[in-house]
């Protein structure tokens, strides 16, 4: 660094920042901070000063950008020039149950215009509920000649021809990877359309995808990717082929099968096994559909090295998943089905001493009349074994607070508690009192505690509890829940680090509703669907805050006064000029 | 690409319930879905019933239902609005798009590939559904009430008035406590988990029932162990035998590899004569628990009055085994 080069870096900043002028020249400050990853990080870096704003906002590379109505593309692209990736999330989580319009919005279409003609080397961008259709695919693959990775989850509007368009265009792509999102599969064509000469792709993970693929296709183009670290297959891809593609790639660090249960010859089973064992490098294992308990020992000598294993599609018995976490030493994340009952998790505590997060999904979800599935037990079993668990998703059918007090005292670290007990409104069984305890407990004891998913019979002493103790709450939801506008007032009026919270059916209304005019700054978004919240009520909300955005989704039939589906979010964009007419921007 | 369901619930009888339902998918491209109802009807109809209308009635749900929901603490509130009410609107585009695609196909697709393969050389077991026997008795008013839901959810709005038909049968059975709402969007499951398992469970659910396959043990006297075959699998006695001839040629010409299973390319031919000299009777055990020479009846009337079988030494089967001889005679 010359010492003209220092002058000028000096003369170029404005005199009004001569008060607090960085002694680093801009290109040292810039270096720094380009070090820096975490954008919350960023955030509080660019508020210093002026120079470290601008020193910021030239050396990010990376926009999180966690409501897309939030800010607008123009704002982001005139802020941060060099945006190489973009991460994305548009609608609320509750559009995953279907509880929001289905053309709601956050279409990226707006978004891709802006970013192609400010950010032609764009690379990488990853959406979350977002609506994107084959024509902005398209639009995506032609426009940005860099592009290396997408990734979209839980969004919808697209088909296999979108995807089509990517394999066709991008000739640099490392990583698609397609999960859970409403995809119009047309079929499995799309894969021939990477070209011959493309090798590039190192993570591919089309797992969503329902209808078979072009299994030749997959062949060579495994064959050819070399440096392919991440393949997880759709359902039609069969054991057989399975073994074809694993030969191809030992080196997977992470793999998801095809369907885990075609009929093998005794040879077929013995190349399947010896294939598998090579892939000794493979640290997450997921896709397993319809496993048989015979095929599974093929794993084992796979499995030494796992810290994911995904069976939340494999419908495993307690004894077949025991046997399969007795080869899993060092599992850190775990996710089954509720077929395995408390006697899998038992084995679950017993085998796996690292285990911090567990996730049970529900079979049955919708049969009330299943006696088995998973109970306090299971929890109670693994929080014995597995002191280190701080993530847990856990769907039952029954609980007690007696049980949950226990549990988070073998695992006081919880910062994801997401219990969900499906029938709603369901007390303790044992006691038959509400569940008010038992989360109180979870949010006394676990002082890490930042996201929460509350359910059974509560009362307003619940939230009385979460808005006293849950100092470092970020997320919170709530279904079926409360007795009066109190408890929504508590959370609202304690959980100083609340950003998003989400809310339905439970009868808090507009006391509630405006109790929280200044927090709701603080947050990203609120939700609140069948409540008791007006229309009054929300227009008041909009009149004191400018600077949020409060939508309200009308319901056909329903009475006017009422507003059946609230979503409120701030906002430096204004109210947004997309929404279709369900929506009414107050 | 073909909708392998279909193959299994050709030529069943269609009940009231069904036609009904069939009234409501008003789409014509999902045959498959109203086939699985009419398949799964084996179920008492009430059942059937009842599962049809937890399927989320948007907006048509009764008081006494919305008090079930929020407990005994909390009154009807009309003003709260129906939860029900949003099975329709909030459906994610992609299922309608599925649906509405010419070909039919639906977003649980399910692999081509029949489970079924028992003649084909030797396997190493036979099929078996992933859930246990108790649960499979579940599964067919599960299959269908998830399916169903993910029906509702993706037409457009139109069918939600169809759908409002099944309001009063639920008034009318009422009084089952069992028939809770189907509430939108609960438990929070995402769609693709859902229909994943819906299509698990349907899956299972074609092993575990006894109308489209008919696995039955199979035993020889002096074998390690047991096999089981499907009879359904097989149009008439030829083929049956040629492969219960394939499966256990290795026990009687001794050429098992050191796992105790069939090798490929045996001579089979040994076994014919075998099974046609005195050495060895096939018998099976009918509905009455009597033990019956294979061969005697139609074998349609054999299919479903055969419990097990077991192929028995000629010397066992004395006074059967000349007639056995002319039986096998006769057929081959």
């Amino acid at each position: 660094m010359g010492s003209s080069e220092l002058k000028r870096s000096k003369d170029s900043v404005s005199s009004d920042e001569s008060a607090r002028r960085s002694s680093f020249p801009d290109e040292v400050l810039e270096r720094v901070l380009s070090l820096l990853k975490p954008h919350r990080d960023r955030s509080s870096v660019s508020l210093v000063c002026k120079d470290w704003y601008n020193a910021e906002r030239w050396s990010r590379t990376h926009v999180f950008i966690g409501n897309c109505y939030s800010v607008s593309p123009e704002i982001v692209a005139r802020r941060f020039p060099r945006i190489r990736s973009v991460t994305l999330k548009g609608k609320p989580r509750f559009s995953d149950f279907n509880l929001v319009p289905e053309n709601w919005g956050a279409d990226i279409h707006s978004w891709l215009v802006v970013f192609a003609a400010k950010y032609p080397f764009l690379e990488e961008l990853r959406l979350k509920r977002m609506a994107i259709s084959d024509e902005s695919l398209e639009f995506l693959a032609i426009s940005f000649p860099n592009f290396k990775a997408l990734s979209l989850l839980s969004c919808d509007g697209f088909s296999t021809n979108g995807l089509a368009a990517i394999a066709t265009h991008c000739k640099n792509l490392t990583e698609l990877d397609i999960q859970e999102n409403g995809v119009y599969d047309k079929g499995g064509s799309w894969l021939s359309c990477f070209p011959e000469s493309f090798t590039s792709l190192e993570v591919l993970n089309f797992a969503n995808l329902t209808s078979d693929i072009n299994f030749d296709a997959l062949e060579k183009l495994v064959g050819r990717c070399k440096s392919m670290r991440v393949l997880k297959l759709n359902r039609s891809v069969s054991l057989e082929q399975l073994q074809r593609l694993l030969v191809n790639a030992p080196r997977l660090a992470e793999l998801g099968t095809g369907s885990f249960s075609q009929e093998l010859t005794i040879r077929e089973y013995e190349e399947l096994e010896s294939t598998l064992s090579n892939c000794k490098i493979m640290h997450t294992l997921s896709g397993l559909w319809d496993a048989k308990g015979i095929y599974l020992p093929t794993l084992y000598p796979a499995c030494s090295n796992l810290t994911f294993l995904n069976l939340s599609y494999a419908a495993l018995q307690s004894v077949e998943l025991a046997k399969l976490l007795a080869h899993c030493p060092r599992l850190k994340r775990l996710w089954v089905l509720d077929t395995v009952e408390d006697k899998g998790l038992e084995a679950v505590g017993l085998n796996c001493p690292l285990l911090e997060e567990l996730r049970v999904f529900p079979a049955d979800p919708f049969d009330d009349e299943i006696v088995h599935g998973v109970t306090e037990a299971g929890f109670l079993a693994v929080s014995f074994g597995c002191p280190r668990l701080h993530y847990v998703l856990y769907f039952c059918r029954q609980m007690t607070n007696a049980a949950v007090a226990t549990i988070v005292q073998n695992c006081p670290d919880f910062t994801h508690f997401r219990l969900c007990i499906m029938n709603p409104g369901q007390p303790d069984y044992l006691t038959n009192e509400p569940m008010d305890e038992a989360f109180g407990a979870v949010v006394k004891t676990c002082t890490k505690l930042q996201r929460l998913s509350v359910s059974g019979l509560l009362t307003d002493l619940t939230f009385e509890y979460i808005g006293r103790y849950a100092k470092n709450l970020e997320t919170l939801s709530v279904a079926f829940a409360g007795r009066s506008d109190w408890g929504m007032q508590c959370v609202l009026g304690g959980c100083p680090k609340l950003r998003k919270l989400e809310i339905r059916d439970c009868p808090f209304g507009n006391a509630a509703l405006l109790s929280g005019l200044e927090k709701y700054e603080s947050m990203r978004s609120l939700w609140m669907s069948a409540c008791n919240v007006t229309m009054n009520g929300c227009r008041l909300l909009a009149r004191e805050m400018p600077r949020l955005n409060v939508e309200v989704m009308k319901e056909d039939g329903s009475d006017d006064t009422q507003a059946y589906k609230v979503y409120v979010y701030r906002s430096i964009a204004g109210p947004r000029r997309d929404a279709p007419p369900s929506v009414l921007t107050l | 690409m073909s909708t392998p369901l279909e193959h299994d619930y050709i030529g069943l009888a269609e009940t009231s319930s069904m036609e009904r339902s069939s009234d409501n998918i008003s789409s014509s491209s999902i045959p498959s879905i109203e086939d699985k109802t009419s398949r799964t009807t084996n179920d008492t109809s009430l059942n059937l019933k009842e599962t049809e209308l937890r399927l989320g009635l948007p907006g048509s749900h009764s008081p006494e239902r919305k008090l079930s929901l929020f407990g005994k603490d909390f009154e009807t509130n009309d003003k709260t609005g129906s939860p029900l009410k949003n099975l329709v609107s909030g459906a994610k585009r992609g299922f309608s798009d599925a649906i509405d695609g010419s070909n039919g196909k639906w977003v649980f697709s399910m692999n081509g590939k029949s489970d079924v393969k028992l003649a084909k050389g030797a396997v190493l077991a036979s099929p078996k559904g992933g859930l246990d026997s108790k649960s499979n008795s579940q599964q067919p008013r599960t299959s269908v009430s998830v399916m169903k839901e993910v029906a509702g959810v993706s037409q457009s709005p139109k069918p939600v008035q169809d759908k409002q038909n099944l309001v009063s049968p639920v008034n009318e059975h009422a009084s089952a406590p069992a028939a809770k709402a189907q509430v939108v969007g609960w438990p929070p499951i995402r769609s693709f988990r859902k229909n994943s398992m819906a299509s698990n469970l349907a899956k299972n659910s074609d092993e575990g029932a006894g109308c489209t396959c008919m696995y039955v043990k199979v035993s020889m006297d002096g074998a390690p162990y047991l096999r089981k075959v499907d009879l359904k699998t097989y149009n008439n006695y030829m083929e049956f035998s040629s492969a219960l001839e394939k499966m256990f040629s290795c026990f009687t010409i001794g050429q098992c590899n050191s796992n105790g299973l069939v090798q490929d390319g045996l001579s089979e031919s040994r076994l014919m004569d075998l099974l046609h000299g005195s050495e060895y009777v096939l018998t099976y055990e009918d509905k009455d628990g009597d033990w019956m020479l294979v061969g005697d009846v139609p074998w349609e009337m054999f299919t479903d009055s055969c419990r097990r079988l077991r192929i028995m030494k000629g010397s066992e089967a004395k006074g059967l085994a000349p007639r056995a001889m002319e039986k096998c005679k006769n057929q081959n």
